[in-house]
């Protein structure tokens, strides 16, 4: 039998698929076609099936999927730092939105994102969830830099940076679901930010179009614990019981971090197969609590991991969340059993697809997916020797250890080097953007 | 004024001193001779006082002191995710013990102290406080590699591969205080494994030798809730309570985790001048607890940060460890300004040099 002739092989190396089987092939490989992965298996039968055009070799190094981060704020990177250490309200009202206000426009959602997308390339995330304002920007820098992104406005009551009435922001959110509902990359969706900032109207309306369009309908849900006293005191009911009752739960609702959740809530998402994402170092760093994950999980909700904003993290990197999510909820379970190391990496990739409602093509090495595919330096001291190759990428591996990035069977960074994005420019810009801030403080 | 000639100076670049009155210069210099910071202050100061036989141009760049880690077993690299995710007593008994019973010689230890070595190096640990076996060959393998370490044999009432007896075992200690009291970077210490794996004649012999030599003096204490719970039912005593009634606390003395302390516990600590080295991922991932930070730094007890060994962390990387203390305790005490930044690089840096009684010379 004659090979064919494919785009792109990767031979490796060892492959974790973070397929439903969990398969590993070591060696294995991977070939892909026109963006999509028509071959994943051992080395000498993908080598025998396919001939690449181009050929990445990754003897010795790991072939895994890449990352997905569930949700993020990506422009607020340009805030890092900005305010840590101190009482959320203050980091709110004191810092934050007075510094929103006066700064959020389209060249710094642009500048924001691309900084954001050099870091998640450089640490391995292929896909980014993301809330903010001037979505169209934050697509269109991510179609320039070739990264997959969900993009979504952030739905509230009040007049913003980027519109002034929630009609504008529902008309402004329903021109990126017509503009972008086709594209390879940019996947529109729907984002209220949260249901004590955006109205009953505004949550019910953009249900509707996020159904007319069969996209996610993704919001901030009982993060704190204050939101769900005032939740109960206004309503009588939590935050995901009014969603239940506003008929805004179901498949294709995903309640952002979930921290603050009664059993009933637990089982009204599973009931309705509603999608939780995690942000764990967020979660800690602003002493909200901590998703109940174990109980979500038996309960058969899908949990994906996310790290937030650059402004409550304070990185972008998923490795250090799969890290932290694995390592927290032993803590706290009292059962060091709990969110093992194939949990913690599916979280970031297949169930963090699922979530998204993009189960069937992004988040494991299987035919017929994208192919969004890193490769793992393993001539590093921290994975050496390797024992179990899903524990060392949890436990022990670091972002840096990430040299080669695919994203729709396109090469994005090559042996560490960014091909699509210029770094140089972008940090001079970025600190001088941050000195303009400063002054302002 | 003629310049003086020193060995090295770095010139920056940012200068964070992490000094008692947190420092920083920018852009800022360091001028080194003979192994020692001869000053350090704003680049252009630096820079008209010294000429320099080698110099480092830190433009751009951020020059800092060197990370502390107060707690591993570097030879475990070895053993590296070769058992994860399952419950603390399988860990131990069924693949660590085993592993360590059947493999242990100079030259693993020896290995897995290069290995480790490299990774510290590259995560930016100057210093590591070690408890294992054969510790001598640990203090060659730093030597050559030129990396700082507090040494310390693992003292405990069973045979080792080391050593058959503890007799055996405190005269191999005092052999490596004597043989490495002098160095340059080897530290030597006193560390009998933990009060349940020590007899109360090995930890009052050893703390004797500690005494003697000015050496410090680890162990393992209050790690488990477990532990806790069996020292209560057979002293009726807490494991710090018992140190202290032994006679053992001391400014030299540090309890490594310190997770279930009692508030008697937490004063005895503060009382005795004792330190606590806090593992935070390795604390979260054997689902131990962790230490009381913000209470034993209130009471005024000295608290550094170490990463454990690499089979319970998985790494062993101090800034992973810095950024794990300063969120966790934001959430378990409910506000987000408990542990804020600075006290967590100090805990990795000067406050370490304290626990170990070395912050005269780094931190």
């Amino acid at each position: 039998m004659a090979s064919q002739e494919v785009d792109l092989m990767v031979v490796g190396g060892i492959a974790l698929t973070a397929d439903q089987d969990w398969n590993i092939y070591d060696p294995g490989a991977v070939a892909m076609d026109e963006g999509a992965i028509v071959g994943v298996g051992p080395r000498h039968e993908v080598e025998r099936a396919y001939r690449g055009r181009e050929g990445i070799d990754a003897s010795g190094k790991l072939i895994m999927p890449g990352l997905l981060n569930a949700h993020t704020h990506a422009p607020m990177t340009l805030f890092r730092g900005i305010a840590d250490d101190v009482p959320l309200e203050a980091w709110l009202h004191k810092y934050i939105w007075p510094a929103e206000a006066k700064w959020v426009g389209p060249e710094f959602v642009r500048l924001g994102t691309q900084l954001a997308a050099a870091e998640m390339i450089r640490s391995g995330t292929v896909l980014f969830c993301d809330m903010y304002f001037f979505q169209d920007e934050v697509a269109q820098v991510c179609k320039e830099v070739g990264l997959r992104v969900v993009i979504g406005e952030g739905l509230v009551d009040f007049p913003n940076p980027d519109y002034r009435t929630p009609e504008e922001g529902l008309q402004r959110n329903e021109c990126l679901l017509q503009k972008w509902g086709d594209d390879s990359l940019v996947i529109p969706s729907i984002q209220p930010h949260s249901l004590y900032t955006a109205s009953s109207d505004l949550l019910r309306q953009s249900k509707a179009l996020a159904d007319e369009y069969d996209v996610p309908y993704l919001l901030h849900v009982s993060e704190t614990r204050s939101e769900v006293q005032e939740s109960m005191e206004k309503y009588r009911r939590t935050p995901v019981g009014r969603l239940a009752d506003l008929g805004l739960l179901g498949p294709s609702t995903v309640a952002i971090h979930g921290v603050h959740l009664t059993d009933e809530d637990i089982v009204l998402l599973a009931q309705h197969e509603a999608g939780v994402v995690h942000c764990p170092e967020s979660q800690l760093k602003l002493a909200s609590g901590f998703t109940p994950v174990p109980q979500l999980l038996e309960a058969g909700v899908k949990v994906g991991l996310g790290t937030d904003g650059a402004a409550s993290n304070n990185d972008l990197d998923m490795f250090g969340e799969m890290g932290t999510a694995a390592r927290v909820h032993k803590v706290i379970a009292g059962d060091p059993t709990v969110v093992d190391a194939r949990q913690a990496l599916s979280m970031a990739t297949l169930e963090a697809a699922r979530v998204l409602g993009l189960g069937d093509r992004l988040g494991s090495l299987e035919v017929g997916k994208q192919g969004d595919i890193l490769v793992l330096d393993l001539d590093v001291p921290h994975m050496v020797p390797v024992y179990d190759i899903t524990s060392h990428l949890v436990y022990a591996a670091h972002a840096s250890d990430v040299c080669t990035v695919i994203i729709d069977g396109c090469v994005v960074m090559r042996d560490r080097e960014l091909l699509t994005l210029d770094e140089g420019e972008i940090f001079a810009r970025a600190r001088e953007m941050a000195r303009q801030i400063g002054e302002m403080r | 004024m003629v310049a003086q000639e020193v060995d090295l100076v770095v010139m920056g670049g940012i200068v964070l001193t992490a000094d008692p009155d947190w420092n920083i210069y920018d852009p800022g210099a360091v001028a080194v001779d003979r192994g020692a910071i001869v000053r350090v202050g704003p680049r252009h100061e630096v820079e008209g006082a010294y000429r320099e036989r080698e110099g480092i141009d830190a433009s751009g760049k951020l020059i800092m002191p060197g990370l502390l880690n107060a707690h591993t077993h570097a030879p475990m690299t070895l053993f590296r995710g070769i058992a994860d995710d399952l419950p603390l007593e399988t860990w131990l008994y069924k693949y660590i013990w085993p592993a360590e019973t059947k493999l242990l010689s100079p030259d693993f230890v020896r290995l897995g102290t290069q290995l480790a070595a490299a990774e510290m190096i590259r995560s930016g640990t100057v210093l590591f406080c070690d408890m294992y076996y054969f510790e001598d060959d640990i203090a060659e393998a730093c030597k050559e590699a030129g990396i700082r370490v507090v040494i310390g044999e693992a003292l405990v009432d069973f045979p080792t591969a080391n050593c058959k007896t503890p007799e055996e075992q405190l005269k191999y200690t005092e052999y490596l205080l004597s043989q490495w009291k002098n160095d340059s970077l080897v530290v030597p210490s006193v560390q009998p494994h933990s009060p349940y794996a020590a007899s109360v004649e090995l930890m009052r012999q050893s703390k004797a030798l500690t005494d003697e030599y000015g050496a410090p003096y680890l162990l393992h204490v209050s790690e488990t809730r477990r532990e806790v719970q069996e020292s209560m039912e057979k002293y009726g005593r807490t494991p710090v309570g018992r140190l202290a009634d032994l006679g053992l606390l001391g400014p030299s003395t540090v309890a490594i985790h310190g997770v279930h302390l009692t508030e008697e516990d937490i004063k005895l600590l503060a009382e005795y001048d004792a330190g606590v080295v806090h593992c935070p991922e390795s604390q979260l991932k054997l689902a131990s607890g962790f230490t009381p930070v913000p209470k034993l730094l209130e009471a005024g007890v000295k608290v550094g940060l170490g990463t454990d060994g690499a089979a319970s962390n998985n790494d062993l990387n101090m800034f992973g460890e810095m950024g794990t203390a300063a969120r966790v305790h934001k959430v378990i005490a409910g506000n987000p300004t408990a542990m804020p930044a600075r006290q967590a690089l100090s805990m990795a840096t000067l406050e370490a040099a304290h626990v170990l009684g070395l912050e005269d010379k780094l931190g």
